[in-house]
């Protein structure tokens, strides 16, 4: 391989994810465009924004690494940890979905899960894409939803 | 002789001093589900008007369920979005059945299904559990019952409706059912669970014909975020590379290690893959699809995907492959394959015998030429073991291509040569970039459009060289702004 010059260049980064974390309560927020919630910045610490009868939520989400080097691929691989605990200690269901989409809407990850489930994801994304939407939402219809937008 | 009289008067009795119970043998019904979503089923007329259908013989088969009705329905909806001839699915908004005997009427509204879902119907904006039927477009159902007409259809999934009194009376019997209109625009699992093509043709089946429809699922392992009844609740999850709905388009150059035209279409392949997560949390199935978009050069290739995996990995693979818009494979397929360590599948040998324009072996890189749709691939690798979801390779994994006629391979710059018998491998080569850093490989989104032949990349591109020459610092996007006059616009995302 004669790509470690260009492969430093890109090398990995890992950044704590301290995003705004919005609640919707009674409403699906799109995954598009961000209709019903607001997104945030990379930089901005946002306080979490509750609009349901629960009283606050901390952000369940972790942290996420990115990982990219110079492959000519255009892509790169994304590393996110969901801590359910966080949110199944505040919205109480039996079932968690979890769902991350990219701007188009596309399905990248959509699974149920339990309340205690850490949910590890690796996914790609193209270079040109920001950011992607995550989601968690329980059966429980008026116990809100989460939305999400991860820059990336 | 007097024991043989005997015995006649002995199965006389026999016969005359027990009810007469119908056969239970499963048959469709005349009426539909529509394609509004909604269907009125006469349970007492049946398709074949051969078949006569009286209350009795509905009773024999609430008998034989075990005091339920069971239905099957053929789901038959459009292979769209992240629905497939091999998935697809409908979810129940209301399923009511109507017993009337001659002096009063029973109404039954408990109904139940082998999978239910989470989703949001339209115009609510509130998600909620539904019942949901899941199916596949295939027609080989099978039963060990020579006239039961769940053979050789393709019924799909059961629906259970308990009722709790004798139907021998009954003056007419009704099953009212709706489907559900969901929010599409939400994507999955909205979008696959939407009722789309009507009409969904529904049977009612003995016991046995139901357990063995049960244990087919149908279209259920990739169906979204499927609920049964286990003890986690949960089914299948699955991660999708690069989304459930668009594709990695891999381009070559194929006169690797010689620069050539470089115009990047000598073989341009898209395709995605879909890792499943079982209840043990951890990957024991790989599958994935794709098809060929274009063909700009005459060397003969076959394209191979590799998944980098843990040694000691093993499993069984199993490949398809299919003329555009068939349903029916090409012949020699499908082919099984044994998987030991790193998944590295050929999903396309020789692309000569399959990718051809008539005459022309150039495929939708001429300007004169009129878009035809390349074959397509499925695979699907069952592993013997789980495998912990972060052993395996990063995505877009390795999709590389075999040139025949200078017996290398090709992969993406980041990558090392595999075939112990290319010359890639014997020569020593690596890299897969020229001397002054131009790639031999490139991956891309599913909405670029391919140079035309003998057009360079960066002559369709102009901000391609940029993107080279920053190492890829700037102009990141540069896939985006084509020269429209030099590249082929084949909209093949939705192929």
């Amino acid at each position: 391989m004669n790509n470690n010059k260009l492969s430093k260049s890109w090398d990995c980064t890992v950044r704590s994810i301290k995003a705004s974390l919005i609640i919707v309560a009674g409403g699906i927020a799109g995954c598009s465009g961000g209709g019903g919630g607001s997104s945030s910045s990379e930089s901005t610490v946002e306080p979490i924004q509750s609009v349901d009868d629960g009283g606050t939520v901390s952000t369940a989400l972790s942290e996420h690494q990115a990982s990219q080097t110079f492959s000519f691929g255009l892509y790169r691989s994304v590393e996110l940890v969901i801590d359910l605990n966080q949110y199944a200690s505040q919205i109480e269901a039996d079932y968690y979905v979890v769902k991350l989409s990219d701007l188009d809407s596309n399905t990248i990850y959509l699974a149920v899960h339990q309340p205690q489930d850490e949910v590890q994801l690796r996914f790609s994304a193209p270079y040109s894409q920001r950011s992607a939407w995550l989601e968690v939402y329980t059966e429980l219809s008026d116990q809100g939803f989460v939305l999400e937008e991860i820059p990336l | 002789m007097i024991y043989s009289r005997v015995y006649q008067v002995f199965l006389f009795c026999m016969l005359f001093s027990l009810p007469l119970r119908a056969e239970v043998v499963s048959f469709h019904f005349a009426d539909t589900i529509k394609s509004n979503g909604t269907g009125s089923i006469n349970l007492l007329k049946a398709a074949n008007s051969r078949r006569d259908i009286t209350p009795s013989v509905l009773e024999a088969f609430r008998q034989d369920g075990g005091g339920n009705l069971i239905f099957a329905v053929d789901v038959n909806e459009a292979a769209s979005g992240s629905e497939s001839a091999d998935s697809q699915g409908v979810a129940i908004k209301s399923a009511r059945l109507v017993v009337t005997f001659t002096s009063e009427a029973r109404e039954y509204t408990e109904y139940k299904t082998i999978t239910r879902t989470i989703i949001d119907p339209i115009g609510t904006d509130a998600r909620a559990i539904f019942s949901t039927l899941i199916g596949t477009a295939g027609t080989d159902r099978i039963s060990s019952h020579p006239d039961s007409e769940l053979a050789g259809s393709s019924l799909d999934a059961t629906l259970r409706i308990p009722v709790d009194i004798d139907l021998s009376l009954a003056t007419s019997i009704n099953l009212h059912i709706e489907l559900l209109e969901t929010e599409v625009s939400l994507g999955d699992p909205e979008a696959f669970y939407d009722f789309s093509n009507g009409y969904e043709s529904i049977a009612l089946l003995s016991r046995e014909d139901a357990d063995y429809l049960d244990a087919l699922a149908a279209g259920r392992l990739s169906a979204p975020l499927v609920m049964t009844e286990d003890a986690s609740g949960a089914g299948y999850s699955w991660m999708y590379y690069p989304s459930s709905q668009s594709y990695y388009v891999a381009a070559y150059e194929d006169l690797f290690p010689d620069k050539g035209d470089y115009d990047f279409n000598d073989l341009v392949v898209a395709y995605q893959v879909a890792v499943g997560v079982g209840s043990n949390a951890a990957v024991d199935i790989i599958q994935g699809n794709g098809f060929l978009v274009a063909r700009g050069g005459v060397y003969n290739h076959d394209w191979r995907l590799r998944i980098e995996m843990p040694t000691g990995t093993s499993g069984t693979a199993t490949v398809n492959f299919f003329p555009a818009d068939s349903e029916t494979p090409y012949s020699g397929y499908p082919k099984t394959v044994a998987v030991v360590d790193d998944i590295d599948l050929a999903l396309v040998q020789s692309v000569d015998d399959y990718f051809y324009d008539g005459a022309l072996p150039y495929v939708n890189t001429l300007v004169e030429q009129q878009v035809l749709k390349g074959p397509r691939f499925e695979f699907a690798v069952n592993l013997d073991n789980p495998v912990a979801q972060n052993k395996i390779g990063l995505a877009p994994f390795d999709p590389y291509l075999y040139v025949y006629d200078t017996q290398h391979e090709i992969h993406l710059v980041d990558k090392s040569p595999v075939l112990a018998y290319s010359n890639t491998t014997i020569q020593g080569l690596s890299g897969f970039r020229d001397e002054s850093g131009f790639p031999f490989a490139l991956l891309l989104p599913d909405y670029w459009e391919p140079p035309l032949a003998a057009v360079d990349i960066g002559l369709a591109y102009p901000e391609f060289i940029d993107f080279v020459g920053s190492s890829g610092v700037t102009s990141t996007d540069w896939f985006m702004r084509p020269m429209s006059d030099k590249v082929k616009a084949l909209n093949f995302r939705h192929w």
